[in-house]
């Protein structure tokens, strides 16, 4: 037997407990992808249940439908439009009240809705009782207690889903009390526009939307009616008949005399404040729970900063004192894989060129990018995706958004810029989670300046060489730490600089608000973390590396090895770029590896000893002291190393995170923006630098 | 009819002092209407029974006893206009004229009584201050005019001080009380009017009439201290910040704890319908608290 299939929307607050219960249903069979011309994340994936196939979609977390951002957008005209099969609205049972807002509007559009109450073992502990049978009496609708992270109750909403698909008469859900004059209009309206669409449910909120004037709403009417299949006179003179519809609902809003989103704000609060005083009981209110104790011990005048950077350099150390065996290994591995695939290529008798280009070019580029890159992301990803699952990061963005605000930006860059210590092209997705578009532009374009895994070793290692060796061994290793700290906190300034500078000029008047929800703190989920921070983001990130790196190795094979007078390509572009390097205290090969290393900050290093060993192909080196003299040898002196430091923190963002920019902004100009900005301050930076030390030194 | 025009008299200058003017026959004959040579016998009486003070060519004084007296009155006074307007609803500009009557011939366990009633109000419906059992006065806020308010921030209206019966009624039709909150949208240069709004009506109110109108600052979600609670009136802010508020539910009559406050001052916590929502302090002040 042919199973049945049906779509099923997931819909909800933020912070309810969404991609839990989507991810609990799905397990890997999911694909995440993006809202057609938007950058809002939009997930499928589907599961099978007493013959039926459930398709699931998790539309963006809403507080409302009722205003004109970009996820409430989204979600609205899903579920007007799209009709899918059954809506589950989760909800948070520790706020019954809030969650029924979102809750009753989406009972206006359809009536095929469970209720789902998540997090039902918090509420209980936290002494809040959700009396399900009271909320489905007064909404009309089933409603289903679980908790999806303790897999509770999963089975009963489950077969609560199939009894609601397989009912043919849809439940009749509760109305919401509009005004005595706003129902008239919607009455009037309404059937006008059913005359136009018999077949579309949620008629009375199309026309809370016309009269809104939402041109997203119009514009998607407009489409239908020309898509039906309707004589071209018919489809006119609907069209006619639609947009005097549209200038009508105006005219009733503008008689109205009252704001429509208050009004129906207000309505709808009310009634879900009464509903919420029926079916939740709250026991031992008074008590101060051990949350709101953590949140002022973690918010505190003296604590709070203290524990937060207690907390980031845990979180580095542990990534970079772990990442180094492992890294090694997988390094042993794959480098030991070219040594074989070139020696089977020899005894094949392939052309030296061939093997060159392929094996020491493509695969040595992707063997080194995955060697170094990969370790670094798989322990710094679930570490940091364990303090956002925590909660503890919403509090980050609380105790520094005053910092932030000064530079007309938004606390929650904090959070982008610690992700971007870890991958700046992680960290560029991560700025969704900034809901103002301005404040997020603006951590896009500066998330650069916080320099992240790739960025460390070469940082460490110069630093070491040139900055330790000035001061007494004993003095070394802190001399050469707080040179690192120097160069990190010079990317933060200038980030606030560019923030400030971004936030008065080119972004002057896009709008913003802060608004920022403190969820309660939750255990994290071992699975849930390793999944996203593993899956979605190191696989993520080192796909798109991989895929950069690939020609970049090429590359390089390509410039090492052709020679033209006795000198390879690559030498004569270095020699090129001698004299315009030299102005930042740099030299053509570390230039040139700047430029054509852009894939992935790692290769740099080993692509300039490449250069200068003219060995053809990228070289390491373990031994410190024998790598610091053959860079002296070639001319490196302390300036080189501030300089190459400071050109490190600044520069531009990698090709990852260049091509991530352009696919979560789809703005050339803003991609471009974010290269050109911090070239030109990197430029800026080593030149007045590195001309000051010339004169003093 | 000896007794009422004591009071009255003794009320008057005691307003006259008040306001920080000088009692002369004729500021105090004008004031209660009568003719300067009544006040002058009135004067001689009182000052034989040692009410007042008083010696001729300068101005009249009260005696501590006198004052005592006085404020008993206006103590019966506001009490009275309190009862007729918040348990009988009569409206602002009624209550004047039935408390004139009433002050004179309620005892002081009657006036008590009404007082423990009301819940020791310290305020009339006029906002003037009530004295208490003792005759001590509240505190009075640091109000100040609103013809003489900025422009752009929004006021809670704490006392009208002219009483005429024409200006109350025009205060009761256009939605002016106390404690309304009230938002100065721009002054008109030519003619020192200003155009005001009132919840989200547009209102121009002329000089004179601003001029009556005392108010303080409003009450906003940032003047709440950490733990304290409030209750919304409503949002001072339009476009996609008001929605966003609304959509969290910060609407009308809902209640909200400050719970927390950011190392730096700013920004603060609220707990709001079992939820918590971070404010800077930017858009706290937009959300006005109601008042009382």
């Amino acid at each position: 037997m042919a199973d049945r299939e049906v779509t099923v929307a997931l819909a909800g607050n933020p912070n309810t407990g969404k991609s839990t219960l989507f991810n609990l249903f799905t397990g890997l069979k999911q694909h995440t992808g993006n809202w057609p011309g938007k950058t809002v994340t939009r997930a499928e994936g589907s599961f099978r249940f007493e013959g039926i196939k459930f398709n699931l979609l998790d539309l963006p977390g809403t507080y409302s439908l009722l205003s004109r951002s970009k996820d409430e957008e989204i979600a609205r005209n899903y579920l007007i439009f799209n009709h899918p099969d059954l809506v589950l609205v989760m909800a948070d049972s520790t706020a019954i009240e809030r969650n029924l807002h979102l809750a009753l509007q989406i009972l206006q559009i359809t009536s095929r809705v469970i209720l789902v109450c998540n997090l039902s073992d918090e509420a209980r502990r936290k002494g809040i009782d959700v009396r399900t049978s009271i909320l489905e009496s007064h909404l009309g609708i089933p409603v289903v207690d679980i908790s999806a992270s303790r897999k509770q109750g999963i089975d009963r909403l489950k077969r609560t889903m199939v009894r609601v698909i397989g009912d043919p008469n849809p439940p009749r859900s509760v109305a919401v009390d509009y005004p005595e004059v706003l129902k008239q209009e919607m009455d009037s309206l309404g059937n006008a526009l059913k005359e136009l669409f018999p077949a579309q449910s949620g008629i009375e909120w199309i026309v809370l939307r016309l009269m809104e004037g939402d041109p997203s709403v119009i514009g998607t009417i407009e489409s239908m009616i020309a898509g039906t299949d309707k004589n071209g006179q018919k489809k006119s003179d609907d069209l006619k008949s639609l947009r005097q519809l549209v200038l009508k609902a105006q005219l009733a809003r503008d008689k109205m005399g009252f704001s429509l989103h208050d009004e129906l704000s207000v309505n709808i609060h009310r009634q879900a404040s009464a509903i919420a005083a029926k079916a939740v009981f709250h026991r031992d209110r008074e008590k101060k729970t051990t949350e709101e104790k953590i949140d002022r011990i973690v918010t505190s005048r003296i604590l709070g900063l203290p524990i937060m950077l207690l907390l980031l350099f845990l979180i580095f150390y542990i990534t970079i004192a772990g990442a180094n065996y492992p890294s090694e290994l997988i390094a042993k591995g794959l480098f030991w894989i070219e040594d074989a695939w070139a020696g089977l290529f020899d005894r094949w008798q392939v052309p030296w060129w061939i093997t060159g280009f392929l094996v020491h070019g493509v695969y040595k580029g992707l063997a080194w990018v995955i060697s170094v890159m990969l370790p670094p992301m798989a322990i710094f990803f679930p570490l940091f995706t364990f303090l956002e699952d925590l909660g503890y990061l919403p509090r980050v963005a609380f105790n520094l958004d005053r910092l932030f605000r000064w530079s007309g930006a938004h606390g929650k860059q904090a959070l982008t810029m610690g992700m971007g210590f870890g991958c700046n092209a992680a960290a560029i997705i991560s700025t969704r989670i900034i809901d103002s578009p301005k404040e997020r532009m603006i951590a896009i374009v500066t998330n650069n300046f916080v320099p992240c895994n790739g960025r460390w070793p070469l940082l460490i290692l110069v630093a070491s060489i040139f900055v330790g060796s000035l001061v007494s061994p004993a003095l070394a290793t802190v001399v050469s730490v707080s040179a690192v700290v120097g160069v990190t906190l010079v990317g933060i300034g200038i980030t606030f600089l560019v923030n400030k500078m971004l936030s008065t000029t080119l972004l002057k008047k896009e709008p913003s608000s802060f608004i920022l929800e403190l969820p309660p703190y939750r255990k994290p989920q071992v699975l849930r973390i390793l999944y996203r921070s593993l899956i979605d983001r190191t696989i993520f990130v080192l796909g798109r590396a991989v895929m950069m790196a690939a020609p970049a190795g090429g590359l390089i094979w390509i410039l090492g090895n052709i020679e033209v007078s006795d000198q390879s390509l690559m030498h004569w572009a270095a020699g090129s770029l001698d004299g315009f390097a030299a102005l930042l205290g740099l030299d053509g090969m570390i230039l040139l590896a700047y430029i054509i290393a852009i894939p992935a900050n790692e290769i740099v290093i080993p692509t300039i000893l490449m250069g200068y060993l003219a060995t053809g192909q990228m070289v390491d080196m373990d031994d410190t002291a024998r790598l610091g003299q053959l860079l002296q040898d070639n001319g490196w002196t302390i300036v080189t190393a501030v300089s190459i430091m400071l050109f490190s923190v600044l520069h531009y963002p990698c090709s990852t995170t260049t091509l991530t920019i352009w696919k979560e902004t789809r703005s050339s100009r803003w991609t471009l923006l974010s290269n050109l900005i911090p070239l030109g301050i990197a430029i800026i930076v080593c030149f007045l630098v590195a001309q000051t030390l010339y004169l003093i030194l | 009819m000896i007794l009422v025009s004591v009071e009255n008299y003794l009320k008057a200058l005691m307003h006259i002092e008040f306001d920080g003017q000088q009692a002369t026959t004729s500021a105090m004959a004008a004031r209660l209407s009568v003719s300067p040579a009544s006040i002058t016998e009135m004067t001689r009486r009182l000052s034989a029974e040692g009410l007042v003070e008083y010696t001729p060519y300068k101005p009249v004084e009260l005696t501590g006893q006198g004052r005592e007296l006085a404020i008993r009155v206006v103590r019966r006074h506001r009490l009275w206009e309190m009862f007729l307007h918040k348990v009988l609803k009569l409206s602002w500009d009624q209550v004047h004229d039935e408390a004139e009557t009433l002050e004179h011939c309620s005892s002081e366990k009657l006036i008590d009584s009404i007082d423990a009633f009301l819940g020791n109000p310290q305020f009339d419906p006029h906002g003037d201050p009530i004295p208490d059992k003792e005759g001590i006065f509240p505190d009075i806020q640091d109000s100040k005019l609103l013809a003489e308010c900025e422009v752009g921030e929004m006021y809670t209206i704490v006392r009208v001080r002219d009483r005429s019966r024409d200006l109350m009624e025009y205060f009761s039709d256009f939605g002016f009380y106390l404690g309304k909150n009230i938002f100065l949208h721009h002054k008109l240069k030519d003619d020192h009017s200003m155009v005001v709004e009132l919840g989200q009506q547009k209102t121009v109110v002329s000089n004179f009439i601003a001029s009556n109108i005392e108010v303080v600052r409003a009450r906003t979600l940032e003047d709440l201290k950490i733990h304290e609670k409030g209750m919304v009136d409503e949002i001072n802010a339009t476009g996609m910040l008001r929605s966003r508020l609304l959509d969290l539910g910060f609407t009308n009559g809902t209640e909200i704890e400050k719970t927390m406050i950011a190392p730096s001052g700013d920004p603060a916590s609220y707990r709001i319908r079992n939820t918590t929502i971070a404010l800077r302090s930017d858009e706290a002040r937009k959300i006005l608290l109601k008042n009382g």
